[in-house]
């Protein structure tokens, strides 16, 4: 355990200084989301949140089990962010900041399925705010959506998605 | 309805279904629950608040680290991070609902709200900039191990919940399954239930198609078995039903007649018509003529063409919309043919009847007519001063005449009885004296015979009675005749009394005599019965005595019985309905116009020597007589002349006695004046049509002069007063003496009478000798029992010196007389 932790704790040191490299390049826009392939040494993709911005993003209300009230969430399909890396089936791993992971089958992403919101409310959302990214599914308009296992999938501070074809 | 199976009403059925649809419905919703609580249980809800509650201690845990390393700036980064990752599970417990039991239990909202305030203390700290946040570190550390302990307890609290969130949704689950099985269990109670009644009604529907399949299947045997033939025709006339009984009586088979139009196969030409109409009304007005009306009788036609009558019934039978005709038709050729049999044979024996009766009728026409000639001339010989052996010749024609009439009178007396004929009508008369008179004129016949004849009249002071005076004197004489007849030195009784019903008058005849034989007492009564010692023949030689009496007293209502002992003697009883009536005034000489006791008369005869005869029958009684040959002729003379009587013949050419009297009351020619008709004809229906016509009265041709005077005396108010003709009895004188003495007696006091006749013809004056003869003979003749010819006798012994002696009178009752010896003046 505790190897496990000061693993983690090294790995997190280290992205938390990238980070601040980032910072410190004042106009460089930090990669909020990378985007690769099981097994391959570079992501495939990365973006910035200009990036996102850049991909046609959706926004939906809705009320999720996580907050209080009704929720307007914006952000770029899952869909999209697939169909950009050519596969059709599978597995997504997203994994948090924290370092959860979990799996989410390419199947999910659809239109009117989920996305991977960068604003919630009209404001980007802060790392103590679940941000920068989260994975949503309009949960109000499908009642398929209203199931543990896409609770569980439902991950928040995203920042990278392995893709096992 | 069958006995055993009550009835469920079909809203029962209906409602107890409804009810189960109900609790399916209900039961599927309540399954619904179970399975979305289910899947509630097995998608364990709580697993992300558990990961929630776990998770924040993890990253407690990862920023306690990170604040217990960092030392040095470019740690700061990575505390921060940690910092704002904790920060954020924090603000999950704050803000998801699933955290709602959480934050409402006042333990737990003051948990989270002093972690808050500790992380809102903390981020001042983390927020302050990189320098303060190093100073601070050991502080931050010191809030950091404060928290563990509330993390613990946050992560604890999240394990009760969890406990009670199970609780609540397995208790929920359980309610919801008790509701669930509560609700299974009254659906299958329901379900149960609706079985039951549909198990009902499935066993009645059964039991009644069993039944009624057996009821068809005898129902089809009594077709198939019927003698009957049975058709059932449907509402487009063709035939749907043909029994065994039908293909024998039609001869078509079943196969043949099936589906076949009726009226084409059955039904005779001429009647096709008739019957198509007849099924076009009922079909438009229900409106039957021989469906329901019971037995018909019609034609039908066979195979062969047959025409054939059969008696036909059908009745329509009505089922929802369908309706037939069931006809039953049975073949009544034979029947038929039968009955024809019958009624020939019948009317072939009525036929033979009227012919005997016919030839009856017509002999008393053709007997009688010429006997009238043959009496009537000899009556009028004897007034030709015949030498004495022609008068006994003319006695003996005249004897045997009047027996042949008497012949022929008895047997047309009982074939008018026979028929019913009632030709006398009821008068009013005095019973006692009719009853006294006819004892009176036995005496002499008993006292011959040495019998005591006796009287005993009990009729209550009220001898008048209503009745038919004729026929009780006939059959009374009749029963009094043979009771002297058959008795000898003994007696003779009559009783008349009076039943106290008032109504009924027993007479009673009672003889000392030889009696009868108790197996010959049923026979007297019967026609032309003669016993060996001739009893019964009351009318002398033909046996019809008693059975004429017989058929009189039936013809009056009345009944004759017979008592005898054989040796002891004989009684008759007759009991005749004679009720009491009030005496009507003696008739007085009518006020008419009158010559010296002679009357006027008018006679229409159309046979001329017949009124050739009676007119001088008449004239010699000194009437004046107009005499006419035909019915005009008779309305002319009425129309001339007056008239105190009318003798009107019936059959005439031309115009008949029956229109005669019509016209001449049309006319009113003779008012006041009675006709009466004068007919051969003897049958009791000619006699009714006369009287009905208006005649007074009927006289049977050959009237002879004792009857003319009757009725002369009767209707015309004048004529000779003629003592009732009696019979006279003279077989106990025959007894008494012997025959052949007796005959001898007979042959000389005949011979004498005739004599004494011969001398008084045309001798104006009575001298001793004949008066003392005339005594004489008189008493011979009470002998005899002849009490006419005794009475006419002694009036010419009494006859006034000077005056005309009465000879008339003694010739009528000599002549009558002569027909009573008659008999016994020959072996």
């Amino acid at each position: 355990m505790r190897g496990l932790i000061s693993q983690v704790a090294v790995v997190a040191s280290l992205a938390v200084m990238a980070c601040a490299a980032a910072v410190l390049a004042d106009d460089v826009q930090p990669v909020l989301l990378s985007v690769g392939v099981e097994g391959a040494a570079e992501p495939a993709a990365q973006y910035t949140i200009e990036d996102l911005r850049a991909l046609a993003p959706v926004t939906f209300e809705t009320e999720t089990i996580w907050t209080t009230g009704p929720q307007q969430f914006t952000g770029v399909p899952l869909a999209v962010l697939v169909g950009r890396m050519d596969v059709s089936s599978g597995q997504l791993v997203a994994h948090a900041v924290n370092d959860y992971a979990v799996e989410i089958p390419v199947s999910d992403a659809v239109a009117g399925g989920p996305i991977v919101a960068f604003e919630r409310n009209g404001a980007e959302m802060s790392l103590r705010n679940k941000g920068p990214l989260w994975v949503v599914y309009p949960y109000d308009s499908n009642p398929a959506y209203r199931t543990e296992e896409v609770y569980s999938r439902s991950i928040w501070q995203l920042d990278r998605i392995v893709i096992q074809p | 309805m069958l006995r055993g199976f009550p009835t469920v009403p079909r809203w029962v059925l209906a409602l107890v279904l409804a009810i189960a649809a109900a609790l399916a419905a209900q039961s599927v919703r309540l399954g619904h629950q179970v399975l979305q609580q289910l899947g509630g249980l097995s998608t364990a809800a709580t697993d992300n608040m558990q990961w929630n509650l776990s998770q924040a201690e993890v990253e407690h845990l990862k920023l306690e680290a990170a604040v217990l390393t960092a030392g040095a700036p470019g740690d700061l980064p990575r505390l921060r991070r940690q910092f704002d990752i904790y920060y954020s599970r924090i603000a999950t417990f704050r803000e998801s609902p699933l955290f709602e039991d959480l934050r409402q239990s006042p333990a737990g909202a003051a948990l989270l709200q002093q972690m808050q305030d500790r992380l809102d203390r903390m981020a001042a700290v983390v927020d302050s900039g990189s320098g303060p946040l190093l100073d601070s570190l050991p502080e931050l550390a010191a809030e950091l191990a404060q928290n563990s302990g509330d993390v613990r307890e946050l992560a604890l609290f999240g394990v009760v919940l969890q406990v009670e969130d199970s609780k609540d949704k397995r208790l929920k689950l359980f309610t919801i399954l008790t509701r669930l099985g509560w609700v299974v269990l009254a659906l299958v109670l329901a379900l149960a239930l609706a079985a039951l009644l549909l198990g009902r009604l499935y066993r009645k529907g059964r039991r009644l198609a069993v039944e009624r399949s057996r009821s068809a299947a005898r129902m089809e045997a009594m077709i198939a078995s019927s003698l009957d033939a049975i058709l059932v025709v449907g509402a487009d006339g063709k035939i749907l039903a043909f029994n065994g009984a039908a293909e024998s009586v039609f001869g078509y088979s079943s196969a043949e007649a099936m589906g076949q139009q009726m009226v084409n196969l059955i039904v005779p030409d001429h009647l096709q018509e008739a019957h198509q109409a007849g099924m076009k009304r009922f079909l438009q007005t229900g409106e039957a003529q021989v469906a329901g009306k019971g037995r018909l009788q019609l034609e039908a036609r066979r195979k062969s063409g047959e025409l054939f009558p059969v008696e036909l019934s059908v009745s329509v039978s009505q089922s929802g919309n369908e309706l037939v005709f069931v006809g039953f038709l049975r073949d009544i050729s034979e029947r038929i043919a039968a009955e024809e049999e019958l009624r020939r044979a019948r009317d072939d024996a009525l036929a033979g009847e009227r012919a005997k009766q016919n030839l009856l009728t017509v002999m008393s026409h053709e007997m009688r007519t010429p006997l009238t000639g043959v009496l009537g001339a000899i009556d009028l010989i004897e007034g030709t001063e015949p030498t004495p052996e022609q008068r006994r010749y003319l006695q003996a024609m005249r004897v045997s005449g009047g027996l042949l009439l008497q012949h022929v009178n008895d047997v047309l007396e009982l074939s008018r009885l026979e028929a019913g004929a009632d030709t006398e009508k009821r008068r009013i008369f005095d019973l006692e004296e009719l009853v006294s008179g006819l004892i009176e004129s036995q005496q002499a016949n008993a006292k011959g015979r040495g019998i005591d004849l006796s009287l005993h009249c009990s009729l209550g002071g009220k001898p008048v009675v209503a009745g038919r005076p004729r026929a009780v004197q006939q059959v009374l004489l009749n029963l009094i005749g043979n009771a002297l007849k058959f008795t000898s030195d003994g007696a003779v009784s009559v009783d008349v009394i009076r039943l106290p019903d008032g109504e009924t008058v027993e007479f009673h005849v009672a003889d000392t005599g030889q009696g009868i034989a108790p197996g010959d007492l049923d026979r007297i009564f019967e026609d032309f019965i003669t016993l060996d010692s001739s009893y019964g023949r009351g009318s002398e030689g033909t046996g019809l005595g008693l059975a004429i009496s017989k058929r009189l007293v039936q013809a009056m209502g009345g009944t004759i019985a017979c008592e005898s002992e054989l040796g002891e003697g004989s009684l008759f009883t007759i009991s005749l309905a004679l009720p009491v009536a009030k005496a009507p005034p003696r008739q007085t000489a009518r006020d008419r116009p009158r010559q010296n006791g002679a009357c006027r008369l008018l006679i229409a005869e159309d046979n001329d020597i017949n009124r050739e005869l009676l007119a001088t029958m008449l004239r010699q009684e000194r009437h004046q007589v107009t005499a006419v040959p035909g019915g005009a002729e008779a309305v002319q003379a009425a129309e001339d002349g007056q008239f105190d009587l009318i003798l009107m013949d019936i059959s005439m050419p031309q115009v008949d006695g029956i229109e005669a009297l019509r016209r001449i009351r049309a006319q009113k020619l003779a008012e006041g004046t009675d006709i009466v008709a004068l007919t051969a004809h003897a049958a009791a229906e000619d006699h009714a049509r006369i009287l009905d016509a208006g005649f007074a009265e009927v006289l049977t041709k050959p009237a002879n002069k004792a009857e003319l005077a009757d009725v002369i005396d009767r209707r015309a108010g004048g004529g000779v007063k003629v003592l009732p003709r009696t019979q006279s009895d003279i077989h106990q004188f025959f007894e008494a003496l012997g025959q052949d003495r007796a005959r001898s007696f007979l042959a000389s006091f005949c011979e004498e009478v005739n004599q004494l006749q011969d001398g008084l013809h045309g001798c104006a004056v009575l001298d001793a000798g004949q008066r003392k003869e005339a005594h004489r003979l008189a008493g011979s003749a009470a002998v005899l029992g002849l009490a006419d010819l005794r009475a006419a006798m002694l009036a010419i012994e009494a006859a006034e010196d000077g005056g005309t002696p009465p000879v008339a009178p003694f010739q009528q009752a000599w002549a009558s007389a002569a027909l009573v010896l008659a008999p016994h003046l020959h072996v």
